[in-house]
């Protein structure tokens, strides 16, 4: 295997950003190889089985690309993607309600309306897709470009079907102010500011409450609950994009860590697999692009290095800020089913949910922005272990993955699998008390969780857990080393690294200053992480103009991207 | 993309992959099927305990490197970087005196451990050995990737070499009888007769012990896959990917459609139709192919009672994965350093009577607390495996799925769970003191009841989809009509464990069918039959 192998596109990082680039590249009639330095494909949408016979989703299990051009322009339904499409706005069930420490506080007209203008649901006809698209599946203005009220994609897009939202103040705006002028209920604004934060992008920094809130309308409309979870989970859905990669061709080689990207004459030409790799440590050449769809640390520091890069770039490089919050997940397996406790059982059989009826999504408390603010601090302030007492810790759950009947290998016939429980938690890196301290406190934290969770529901005693499984910041990092401190989103959503500025401006449209390198990472590109196919997508409009990738029929552009003067336009005619 | 296909296969264990590999480069359309979430079925990684350990959950001694057709066929090492490590002493069975008896791939090494336990027994293996390799590569490693004869001609031919009439002579006895006539010493039995019975034969039951040689051969060419035994069905999942071959996985089948008898494609739970032009697959178990999936309506009466009858492994395996802080070291290794090197340990049986006892008692369906199990360390011989300075490992027990109190339910409850780790792990420090409980950072136990959870064809954890019994061996494996991978059902292949040679990642159900297929519709094979096979027939044996 010691010969040197030649591709057009070497890409490194089988995670989504690196299969679903290799799928439009294949698709273009490139040869693509992919690089993974693990076993297995998909990154962070990876599924495991802590039990044999019961699968969980330890990293991304939400499906928030619902709007991707990917679907149909990869055709990923011919490459066995299923998922139920049925579209159901959970703000008209008459239910709906928010979960505070004295039970559940319904959710008001106002705030149904409010929150369905935001998302382009009430334009004629609804503008949702068309929004969804603007604000992630576009790629940053060229740096000539001065970003404006009317170029702002999503901007363009209020002004003409909602322009009631648009203001001149809402690129400036916080999350809680957009709530505030167009909700009604505080558990409501509180829980969506608390979902935008766990999504990436906080509700209460400025400058980015639309994509904050926009975070949350992906997971909330048009699909919600069971129906956003695609058959065989997020891992599932990454199957059928591995296969459109690999029926168009692409190479895929699994353990095979790249040590160095091959840079000759300013030009990217390859890569250089570390001695331990699978395919040993040889040189794979590429002829037109290396694609660097792992962390932009790895990318640059790591594996171009510093003779490449001028000093100040790596500087600010270093600077990234690749930490938000961590999330600390947990599963319970219990004996007998969880469930409610008084106060939240007025909602009836609706809240129990999936094939073993456990207790299903939901927020929790949700009684007032205060809380929400005490979580921000423990988690970004203080930067240590949970000071709030249990029962105003913040968590969320998602919807139900074990036992659905479409989920086959949920064989496991005894005992109740609950849904996965998060909250939000200090990054290992930034942890006043060591990188390890989750680590070190992982029982106590366990307990804490239990303790939380057990403000809702019953049946988390230890006569009935048999189990309880859970993940600090540092598990995910290390079983996935693009999750930098185990951030889901790969890095903070805030205006200085989002859109134009993301990860910096002079990296923001996926090119490096190595000519031939590109980057695909949510760590390093908008619109960032949560699997939407949409750095793909974007980068497609970066290759386009560079003359590398010439798609055929299929491919459509952005309407409001803005070609880089000069170069080849990605919009077709 | 098309719904029709020449070859729909069903499962994609290594069987099911070896089908696919073979017969997608022959140019036909290939469809595998895979209920669960990743191909590869019992040739499975996984990060079970902690981040960076990868733990083999399933196979992990590869006992036919040396012999199975895929190897060379796919030049999977050449073109697909799949490596195999031969760690060396192979087995080693350290006892609690500090003695530590090792079997080599080096016969004379072997005979010299041996040897300081009874002389007489370091002849007898050394005879033994060269006895045992001349069958193997003569008779049964050609017989593994040949269809099966019937019994009376496959007697009939060994009546005719010398070598022939020593199996046969071997096959009649059981495995006890074969190895205390070979050894004499009470240690040496008790390590032989556990490898010869390693993977499923009954020590007292005769007509299967022509797999004894086997075993006995292999006990000294095990190898372990370099980066986990994921990388062998990753690069056979390449090889078909290369060659226009797909995977569907997370795809539950709802029925093999069968038409005026000729099975023509496959149903799936959620309605859609795929259609199989040439030939529909099984590699999974008898009773979800037949019963589940094909429909009693569509066989014999005689043909389904028949398949009721199968009978479901005695036992299976409670194995109990570990991550390390640091690497094992045995009590033995202060007089013989290399123990801690050894692929395989044999660890509890302190004698003879200790082994006898476990096999007793799991007939009865007890769980004892002090049984011995195998060993297996991989990081130490591969550092892919765990993190730097650490140690996976992995003890493998053999268990009944039945337990006498509390059935199959019991491997289930969380306790039984956490005793039955703390015993084992008790054990293990006997003999291997430095892995106290701090240096065990992490376990995952999987018991019988899991393996049937995870694995849906390994019915009663029967992890060869069925035991190894003279009525389901050979050209009886599954039965008389289906052996040679063509069934009732025309159309309708078999290709996984249940059909001989049988299960153990032989790779032999799933190349033999293939070959079946390609005769059947006249596909030109691009692949040569193996020099050794070709050999056996011109010599007569097989």
């Amino acid at each position: 295997m010691g010969k040197d192998e030649r591709f057009d596109i070497v890409i490194v990082g089988a995670g989504p950003n690196g299969m679903t680039t290799a799928a439009y590249l294949a698709k273009c009639g490139l040869s693509v190889c992919v690089l993974e330095e693990r076993t297995e494909c998909g990154g962070a949408c990876e599924t495991q089985e802590p039990i044999p016979g019961v699968r969980i989703y330890p990293h991304a299990m939400l499906m928030y690309a619902s709007a991707a051009p990917g679907f149909e322009q990869l055709e990923l339904h011919k490459y066995g993607f299923r998922m139920e499409w049925e579209p159901t706005n959970p703000m008209e069930a008459a239910n709906a309600g928010l979960a505070c420490t004295d039970g559940w506080r319904a959710i008001s007209d106002a705030d149904k309306l409010g929150w369905a203008k935001i998302g382009g649901m009430l334009g004629q006809p609804p503008f949702t897709r068309e929004l969804l698209r603007a604000t992630f599946w576009c790629p940053p203005h060229p740096s000539d470009v001065e970003v404006t009220d009317e170029n702002t994609p999503y901007m363009q897009v209020y002004k003409k079907h909602q322009p009631d939202i648009w203001t001149p103040e809402l690129r400036e705006m916080t999350m809680f102010d957009l709530m505030d002028e167009h909700l009604e209920t505080e558990p409501f604004k509180t829980g969506m500011a608390f979902a935008a934060w766990a999504s990436g992008a906080a509700g209460h920094w400025e400058g980015v409450a639309i994509p904050a809130a926009l975070c949350v309308q992906l997971l909330t409309l048009p699909n919600t609950g069971k129906n956003s979870i695609p058959r065989g989970g997020l891992h599932g859905y990454f199957h059928a994009i591995h296969r459109a990669a690999v029926h168009r061709g692409a190479v895929i080689r699994t353990s095979c860590p790249v040590d160095e990207i091959l840079i000759e004459d300013g030009r990217a030409v390859g890569v250089r697999l570390r001695e331990t790799a699978a395919a040993g440590g040889k040189t794979i050449r590429a002829n037109k692009a290396v694609i660097a769809a792992c962390d932009v640390h790895q990318a640059f520091l790591k594996m171009v290095g510093p003779k490449h890069l001028d000093p100040a770039l790596i500087r600010t490089i270093k600077d990234i800020s690749l930490k938000n919050q961590t999330l600390y997940v947990s599963v319970f397996h219990t004996k007998k089913q969880l469930t409610y406790k008084e106060r939240f059982r007025e909602l009836g059989e609706a809240r129990y949910v999936g094939e073993n009826r456990q207790p299903g999504l939901g927020i929790y408390p949700c009684d007032s922005r205060e809380i929400y603010y005490e979580n921000v601090r423990d988690v970004d302030g203080r930067k240590g272990q949970p000071t709030v007492p249990p029962e105003r810790a913040l968590w969320f759950q998602t919807p139900p993955q074990s036992f659905d009947p479409t989920d086959c290998q949920a064989s496991y016939p005894r005992g109740y699998i609950s849904n996965a429980f998060e909250m939000a938690v200090t990054s290992p890196d930034y942890h006043t008390e060591g990188e390890d301290a989750l680590d070190r406190h992982k029982d106590e934290m366990d307990r804490f969780m239990r303790e939380s969770y057990s403000q809702m529901v019953d049946g988390l005693d230890d006569d009935n857990l048999i189990h309880h499984w859970s993940a600090t910041g540092r598990d995910i990092e290390f079983r996935n080393t693009g999750l930098i401190g185990g951030t889901w989103c790969g890095s903070r959503h805030d205006e200085d690294q989002l859109w134009t500025n993301r990860p910096l401006p002079e990296l923001a449209r996926y090119r490096t200053p190595i000519e031939g390198l590109y980057h695909a990472h949510q760590t390093s590109g908008h619109p960032g992480g949560l699997c939407l196919m949409a750095i793909p997508y974007n980068l497609m409009h970066i290759l386009i103009e560079d003359g590398i990738a010439e798609p055929g029929k299929w491919w459509y552009a952005s309407p409001y991207y803005i070609p880089q003067e000069g170069k080849i336009s990605a919009r077709r005619p | 993309m098309t719904q029709s296909y020449d070859v729909i296969i069903i499962g994609s264990g290594p069987n099911g992959l070896a089908a696919g590999a073979y017969l997608s480069r022959a140019g036909q359309r290939v469809l595998l099927l895979e209920k669960r979430f990743e191909a590869g079925g019992g040739l499975a990684t996984e990060q079970v305990t902690l981040p960076e350990y990868y733990h083999n959950t399933h196979a992990i001694y590869k006992m036919m490197v040396d012999y199975a057709p895929v190897y060379r066929d796919f030049e999977l090492e050449s073109r697909y970087g799949v490596k195999h490590i031969q760690p060396e002493p192979q087995v080693a069975m350290p006892l609690k005196d500090g003695r530590c008896l090792c079997i080599h791939s080096d016969i004379e090494k072997s005979c010299q451990s041996i040897a300081r336990f009874s002389k007489r027994d370091a002849e007898s293996y050394r005879e033994m050995r060269h006895d045992f390799a001349r069958m193997m590569r003569h008779i049964l490693a050609p017989q593994t990737y040949v269809p099966m004869e019937g019994a009376l001609e496959m007697a009939a031919r060994a009546e005719e070499t010398e070598l022939g009439r020593a199996l046969s002579e071997y096959a009649e006895k059981t495995p006890q009888e074969i190895v205390f006539d070979l050894f004499e010493d009470d240690h040496v039995r008790t390590l032989m007769l556990y490898m010869a019975c390693h993977w499923g034969l009954e020590h007292d039951q005769s007509g299967v012990s022509y797999m004894v040689p086997i075993y006995l051969d292999r006990m000294a060419n095990y190898r372990l896959t370099a980066g986990g035994s994921h990388r062998v069905s990753n690069a056979l999942l390449k090889c078909i990917f290369e060659h226009g071959g797909q995977i569907r996985t997370g795809a539950e089948i709802r029925r093999i459609v069968v038409e005026r008898g000729r099975a023509c494609g496959v149903e799936m739970q959620d309605g859609t139709h795929l259609s199989a032009e040439k030939a529909v697959v099984s590699t999974i178990d008898l009773h979800q192919t037949f019963l589940a999936y094909v429909g009693e309506e569509n066989l014999e009466r005689d043909f389904v009672e028949g398949l009721r009858t199968w009978e479901w492994e005695e036992w299976s395996l409670c194995n109990l994965h570990l991550a390390l802080a640091e690497p094992p070291h045995f009590a033995a290794a202060e007089s013989e350093p290399e123990v801690d090197r050894a692929f395989i340990y044999l660890m509890g049986y302190e004698s003879l009577g200790d082994l006898l006892d476990h096999w007793g008692a799991m007939r009865e369906g007890r769980l004892a607390a002090d049984v011995g199990f195998n060993a297996c360390f991989p990081s130490v011989h591969d550092s892919f495996q765990a993190p730097v300075g650490r140690a996976t490992g992995l003890l493998s027990q053999m268990a009944p799925f039945d337990l006498a109190d509390g059935g199959s339910e019991r491997w289930l409850a969380h306790e039984t769970r956490e005793e039955i780790s703390e015993q084992r792990l008790a054990l293990l420090r006997q003999y291997v003191p430095n892995l106290s409980a701090d240096n065990v950072l992490w376990t995952y136990l999987t018991t019988p009841a899991d393996i049937q959870n995870k694995f849906a064809n390994m019915v009663r954890g029967s992890y060869k989809q069925g035991a190894y019994q003279p009525l389901q061996m050979g050209y009886l494996r599954p039965n008389d009509e289906c052996s040679h991978y063509r069934t009732p059902i025309q159309g309708l292949y078999l290709g996984g464990a249940s059909v001989a040679p049988g299960g153990m990642v032989l790779f032999g159900p799933g190349y033999n069918c293939s070959n079946a297929i390609a005769e059947d519709f006249g596909i030109e094979k691009w692949w040569q039959e193996l020099d050794y096979v070709t050999a056996a027939r011109e010599e007569g044996y097989i």
